[in-house]
C-alpha cells in the first residue's frame, strides 16, 4: 500500500493498516453479507413461509395418529419435491443475481482468487440453508409431534443426516447451474425429471445417477420407511459416499467454470 | 516516470463485436481521464483493468502484471464501477466491513475504517443505518467510491463515478480524488462530464469505436489541435458575398452557409495564416459584420472534434 501521502490521502490509503487477505477472513466478510442479506426484513416473510408452509399444511391435512399421510408429506412433498427446489432458487441465485444486478465486480476485484470466491461463496450460502432447513424439519417434526404422529422420534436422526447430505449435493448442483445459465429454475426443473424423476427410478445401476435415489437408500435404514416404500437400505454407505462425491464433483466444476468463464455486465454475456 | 497500466495493441472482442481495437498507451501515476461516448469501450477497457475481462489479443499490465485471476495485484486496486447497483437489503457499514474483510484488512480495525471511509465521502452520519436500497443515485455513487477506497488501493479505476451526483457533491469528489493523486493513488476516471474531467485530469484518453483517438497530456493535445482545422461562425449582412470571397482567398477548407439567420460557419484551413490577414478579408469582403463566434479548445471540443 501507499507509504507515502498527505495526512489526507494516509487516512483513505490505509491509515497504517495492515491488509492481510485470506481465506478466514473473506469467509466471515461473505458471511457477513450473505447473512444480512438473506435474513433482511424484506426476505424474512419468505424464510418464514417456507420454513413454516409444510408443517403447517402436514398439521392440517393429517389426522391425529396417521402416520402414513404425514411420512408423505415429509419424505415426498417436503425433502424430495420442495427442498431440491428451494436449494435450486438460492444457490442457483449464487452468483447469478449477483451477474444480473451487477455486483459480481464488487467481489471479483477483491484480492480473493475466484475458485476460493466460489466456494466461500458457496459455504456461506449452504451453511444458511443447512440453518434453515433444520429449522424446518424441527417445525415438521414438532407439527407431527402435536398430531401423535408414531416413530418419529426413530425417523428424526436419518431424516436429518439425508436432509444435510440432500442440501449439500443439491445446493452444489444448483451454484452449477446457475454459473452455467441465467435460466438456472427451467434447467434445474427439467433436471428434476429426467434425472430424478426419469433415470433415477430405473431399476439398474444407472440410477446411481440420481441424488434422491440416495436419499431414499438414507431413508430406508428406518424401518417404518422401509415397510412403506419398500426401498431398499442396501449401500448405505456408498450412497453417502456418492452424496459427498457429487457435492465434490459440482463445486469442482462450478470452480472450474468460475474460475474461467468472464461474465460481463452486458445481457449477452449473461446467457 | 515509473508506468502504472500500459497496453500493447490490446483487442477484446465479444463474438463478432469488436469492444476494443488494438489500442496501446501508458497511464503514468496522477489522475488520468477516459473519455469516450456510451459504447466507445471505456468500461470494457476498465474491466480488463480490473481483471474481470481479459483482452482476446494483445497485452494488458497494471504494476507490470497481467490483472486477470491475479489476487496480490487486485489488493493493490480499487474498483468503483458505472451502475448503481448495490446489495438492497445491507446497511452502508455491514456492507464495507463485509468486503474490507474480504481484502484482508485486520477484524478488529474494519470498522472503523469503514466509518471513516463514509465520513472520507461525506455520507452524513444519519444515512447509516438506511438500508441501501433506499438510497439516491449520489448516495449510492458515495458508498461506491468508500469501497473501493477500504483497502487503500494504489490504484483506483472509476467508471462514471460523478453519475447522479449534484455540483456540490461532484465538488467534494474531485477534491477527494485530487487528494488522493497528492498522495500517490494512482486515478483512472472515466466520464461523460468533460469540464470536470479538465479540470481534474492532467491527462486525458480518447476512445470512441474500440480506438484510442488521442492520448497524453492535455497540453499536448490541445497543441496538436492548432494544426487541425478551425470553425468560425460569422452574422453578417450578406453571408453568401463574405463565404465566396474567403474561399477565393484560398483559405477555407469549407463552408456551410444559413442566410435565414444571416450566419456562414467556414472551416479554415491553416489558422496559423489566416488570422493576422482576418482583419484585411473581411474589410476587402465589403459587408457588415454583427457576431464573430469561435469554437473554443476546451475538451469538449477536443473531444468532439476527435469522435466525429
Amino acid at each position: 500500500m501507499n507509504s507515502t501521502g498527505s495526512t489526507a490521502n494516509a487516512e483513505v490509503a490505509g491509515g497504517g493498516l495492515r491488509i492481510e487477505p485470506g481465506v478466514i477472513k473473506a469467509f466471515r466478510g461473505l458471511f457477513r453479507i450473505s447473512f444480512k442479506s438473506q435474513f433482511a426484513v424484506r426476505r424474512l416473510p419468505m424464510v418464514v413461509l417456507l420454513a413454516f408452509l409444510i408443517p403447517v399444511l402436514a398439521w392440517f391435512t393429517v389426522g391425529t395418529g396417521r402416520q402414513v399421510p404425514f411420512f408423505h408429506w415429509m419424505v415426498d412433498v417436503y425433502l424430495l419435491l420442495l427442498l431440491p427446489l428451494y436449494c435450486l432458487s438460492v444457490c442457483g441465485a449464487l452468483i447469478r443475481d449477483e451477474i444480473q444486478s451487477d455486483t459480481l465486480g464488487f467481489l471479483t476485484t477483491r484480492p480473493l482468487t475466484r475458485v476460493r470466491l466460489f466456494l466461500i461463496q458457496f459455504v456461506c450460502q449452504i451453511v444458511l440453508l443447512e440453518l434453515i432447513a433444520l429449522g424446518s424439519a424441527v417445525l415438521l417434526m414438532v407439527s407431527g409431534g402435536l398430531r401423535a404422529i408414531p416413530d418419529l422420534v426413530a425417523l428424526a436422526p436419518v431424516f436429518l443426516v439425508a436432509q444435510g447430505l440432500g442440501v449439500l449435493a443439491y445446493g452444489a448442483l444448483s451454484s452449477l447451474l446457475g454459473l452455467l445459465t441465467q435460466r438456472y429454475m427451467v434447467l434445474g426443473i427439467v433436471y428434476g425429471f429426467v434425472v430424478e424423476f426419469g433415470i433415477g427410478r430405473i431399476p439398474t445401476n444407472i440410477n446411481n445417477l440420481s441424488v434422491s435415489r440416495h436419499l431414499r437408500t438414507l431413508l430406508a435404514n428406518n424401518e417404518t420407511i422401509l415397510d412403506l416404500y419398500r426401498w431398499s437400505p442396501e449401500g448405505t454407505l456408498f450412497s453417502m459416499a456418492i452424496l459427498g462425491a457429487a457435492t465434490a464433483g459440482f463445486l469442482v466444476l462450478g470452480a472450474v467454470v468460475f474460475k474461467f468463464r468472464e461474465y460481463h455486465a452486458s445481457d449477452d454475456m449473461q446467457k | 516516470m515509473s508506468v502504472v497500466i500500459e497496453a500493447r495493441e490490446l483487442s477484446r472482442w465479444y463474438g463478432v463485436v469488436m469492444g476494443l481495437n488494438n489500442v496501446s498507451f501508458q497511464v503514468q501515476p496522477g489522475l488520468t481521464g477516459l473519455v469516450g461516448p456510451n459504447g466507445a469501450g471505456k468500461s470494457t477497457l476498465i474491466q480488463i483493468i480490473t481483471g474481470q475481462l481479459q483482452g482476446s489479443s494483445g497485452d494488458l499490465t497494471v504494476f507490470g502484471q497481467r490483472p486477470w485471476n491475479n489476487p496480490a495485484l487486485l489488493g493493490r486496486i480499487g474498483y468503483c464501477p458505472e451502475r448503481e447497483s448495490l446489495p438492497r437489503d445491507l446497511q452502508p457499514l455491514d456492507w464495507l466491513r463485509g468486503l474490507g474483510m474480504v481484502s484482508g484488512l485486520p477484524t478488529a480495525a474494519v470498522r472503523g475504517r469503514a466509518e471513516a471511509m463514509l465520513q472520507r465521502v461525506r455520507l452524513g452520519r444519519e444515512h447509516w443505518s438506511k438500508r441501501m436500497g433506499q438510497y439516491s443515485k449520489g448516495m449510492r455513487q458515495r458508498v461506491k467510491l468508500a469501497q473501493a477506497l477500504m483497502h487503500g488501493p494504489d490504484l483506483l479505476v472509476l467508471d462514471e463515478p460523478m453519475n447522479g451526483l449534484d455540483p456540490m457533491g461532484r465538488q467534494e469528489i474531485s477534491q477527494i480524488l485530487k487528494e488522493l493523486a497528492a498522495g500517490g493513488t494512482t486515478i483512472l476516471i472515466s466520464s461523460h462530464i468533460l469540464a470536470e474531467l479538465e479540470s481534474l485530469c492532467g491527462n486525458i484518453i480518447i476512445l470512441n469505436w474500440g480506438r484510442i483517438l488521442a492520448s497524453g497530456a492535455q497540453k499536448e493535445i490541445r497543441d496538436d489541435l492548432k494544426n487541425w482545422s478551425e470553425q468560425l461562425t460569422i452574422r453578417c449582412s450578406d453571408p453568401r458575398k463574405l463565404a465566396r470571397h474567403l474561399f477565393d482567398a484560398g483559405v477555407l477548407l469549407g463552408f456551410d452557409l444559413d442566410p435565414a439567420e444571416g450566419l456562414v460557419h467556414v472551416r479554415i484551413e491553416n489558422p496559423e495564416q489566416f488570422f493576422p490577414n482576418w482583419t484585411r478579408l473581411l474589410l476587402e469582403a465589403d459587408i457588415a459584420v454583427y457576431e464573430i463566434r469561435s469554437q473554443n479548445r476546451s475538451l469538449r471540443r477536443i473531444f468532439e472534434k476527435v469522435t466525429s
